[in-house]
């Protein structure tokens, strides 16, 4: 579904370079959970903005299905690939309700005419498990919770075929995380999307992703089915990552490589 | 008892904020221990009151729509109502505190070393070359390498995990008898995470202090804490050891938060209902007879 071949991409400030991504190719196939790991600084956030087209890389191509994409893309393709961002207190804009924030999308990609808009809008809220009456809500009135349920609804909302998720349950509760991730989950299944996931908590991708790529300094360490990458992680910087994770039980350590 | 071990002891805490819809009650009653040298964890979600608890320790807490009842008792002296001349003396030298994000625990306007300064002085009256060499000694102790670079940077120029580092080295350098560690590792990624919480362990193991550590991850706590206190909508739910804690969880909240890390070991995400039960209304459960 989404071909990407030998990016790279420098950054420069100064006379300090910053080599992000080095020569980085991928294949994400249609219905994939695709997680993307590895530190900050290791690149996957401009990954993900080359993807979406936020950044122009330095060479190398980014292919959905048959159609190259350039950073300069026309609503057909934007539509088509969505973003649900790390921090929902950011990412939503204060001055405006929850129906304008949704409806947005609906209003530029001409989903639905403009009278039905409303009602679509509660049904993009029914989806993310929020009652109607959140519309005529601030963000600030919210949970961290219910805003990233807003934030989902409204990528929901163009009807894309991937979606990109850059950290989206990290700024959560421990018990919120899974209720969201989950959510996702369903989403996923319902409409038969695509995820990118980025993230640096392995116990999570090891739970949802069917596919994972970890990723330091810009390169591919590892890439394979989650299953292969946790029973038998090959680069050391995989495994130093499995260490640390954080466990409950003594059951957990002893996987642990 | 005129001598107790008890370094901390926190009897009947209250704590309620007047807002103009009403009073909201936000620690009810709380009581919570820590003798010398002793790790222990205060587990809970926001808005569970745990971060409160922390500012209250440090006096922090001083509006005026502010209403606090109770003891806090350091060392055998009820600090709750201590004036700020009074904390000024124990801040930064007998207390001090990590934050959760490094970067933003750190003046964006002073060099690392000014900022050290201040800190030194919490100790005793010095001169500028002599802070820079006490804080030197302290960064090589560490193993940063390069502590005179560093000494010299604004925040902004070091890395989450350099930051991190700094910032408990600061909260470390006056050998405090407390130190309390709000989150200090959420932000971080789980390698640094773990580097942090190892360099928290070690420097507080050789001075003897005591750590009341602030968290919602359970993962962390098993790593950290001896002792292990659970706070829900302000009121604590359940307290005991790390053992009887993960071994036989009592209360429906501490099992759910132990339940909500998704596992290593795969075979799916948590359920939970989406009507979560409201854990409030659940009795306390206490492992405390056994302490």
């Amino acid at each position: 579904m989404i071909k990407v071949s030998n990016i790279s991409k420098k950054f420069t400030i100064k006379n300090n370079t910053v080599q992000a991504l080095d020569d980085v190719s991928l294949l994400i196939e249609e219905h994939d959970c695709f997680a993307i790991v590895g530190e900050s600084g290791s690149g996957k956030t401009t990954l993900a903005n080359i993807i979406l087209g936020i950044y122009i890389q330095d060479s190398g191509e980014v292919w959905l299905n048959e159609k190259q994409l350039f950073s300069k893309r026309n609503l057909k393709l934007r539509k088509l690939i969505q973003f649900v961002q790390q921090n929902p207190m950011s990412t939503l804009n204060p001055k405006k309700t929850v129906y304008s924030t949704i409806s947005l999308p609906l209003k530029i990609h001409k989903i639905v005419n403009n009278n039905e808009i409303s009602e679509r809008v509660e049904k993009l809220l029914s989806y993310v498990g929020l009652e109607a009456e959140y519309m005529h809500r601030y963000p600030d009135t919210l949970s961290g919770g219910q805003k990233q349920r807003v934030a989902i609804a409204r990528a929901l909302a163009s009807e894309p075929k991937v979606l990109i998720l850059d950290e989206p349950t990290s700024a959560l509760d421990v018990i919120v995380q899974s209720k969201v991730l989950n959510l996702l989950l369903d989403i996923k299944e319902q409409f038969n999307l695509t995820y990118i996931f980025i993230t640096h908590d392995l116990s999570v991708v090891r739970n949802i992703a069917n596919k994972v790529v970890v990723m330091n300094k810009g390169k591919i360490e590892e890439l394979g089915a989650t299953n292969n990458v946790f029973n038998n992680p090959t680069s050391s910087y995989t495994k130093t990552l499995i260490r640390a994770i954080p466990t409950v039980t003594d059951e957990e350590d002893a996987i642990k490589p | 008892m005129s001598m107790s071990n008890k370094l901390l002891k926190i009897e009947n805490l209250e704590l309620s904020f007047k807002m103009y819809e009403g009073v909201f009650n936000v620690l009810k009653k709380i009581n919570l221990e820590l003798s010398k040298g002793e790790k222990v964890a205060l587990v809970g979600e926001s808005g569970s009151g745990k971060s409160v608890t922390t500012k209250l320790i440090l006096g922090l807490l001083n509006q005026k729509n502010v209403t606090k009842k109770g003891k806090i008792l350091f060392n055998d002296r009820n600090i709750l109502h201590f004036s700020q001349n009074e904390f000024k003396k124990i801040r930064g030298k007998n207390i001090s505190i990590i934050f959760q994000d490094p970067i933003a625990a750190l003046n964006p306007v002073f060099k690392i070393k000014d900022q050290f300064y201040e800190v030194n002085l919490n100790n005793k009256k010095m001169s500028k070359k002599d802070s820079f060499i006490r804080a030197c000694n302290a960064l090589k102790k560490v193993s940063i390498t390069d502590p005179e670079r560093i000494l010299e940077s604004y925040p902004f120029q070091l890395s989450g995990g350099l930051a991190q580092r700094v910032v408990i080295t600061m909260a470390m350098i006056n050998k405090p008898e407390l130190l309390l560690a709000d989150e200090p590792s959420t932000a971080l990624d789980v390698t640094i995470q773990n580097q942090a919480l190892d360099l928290m362990n070690d420097l507080t193991k050789e001075t003897n202090t005591a750590v009341l550590l602030i968290t919602h991850n359970m993962g962390v706590v098993r790593k950290f804490a001896e002792k292990v206190y659970v706070i829900y909508r302000g009121v604590i739910v359940e307290e005991g050891t790390k053992t009887q804690i993960f071994k036989n969880p009592g209360h429906p909240y501490t099992k759910a938060l132990l339940k909500s890390i998704p596992k290593l070991s795969g075979k799916g995400l948590p359920q939970f209902d989406e009507d979560a039960p409201d854990y409030a209304l659940i009795e306390k459960y206490t492992h405390s007879q056994q302490l």
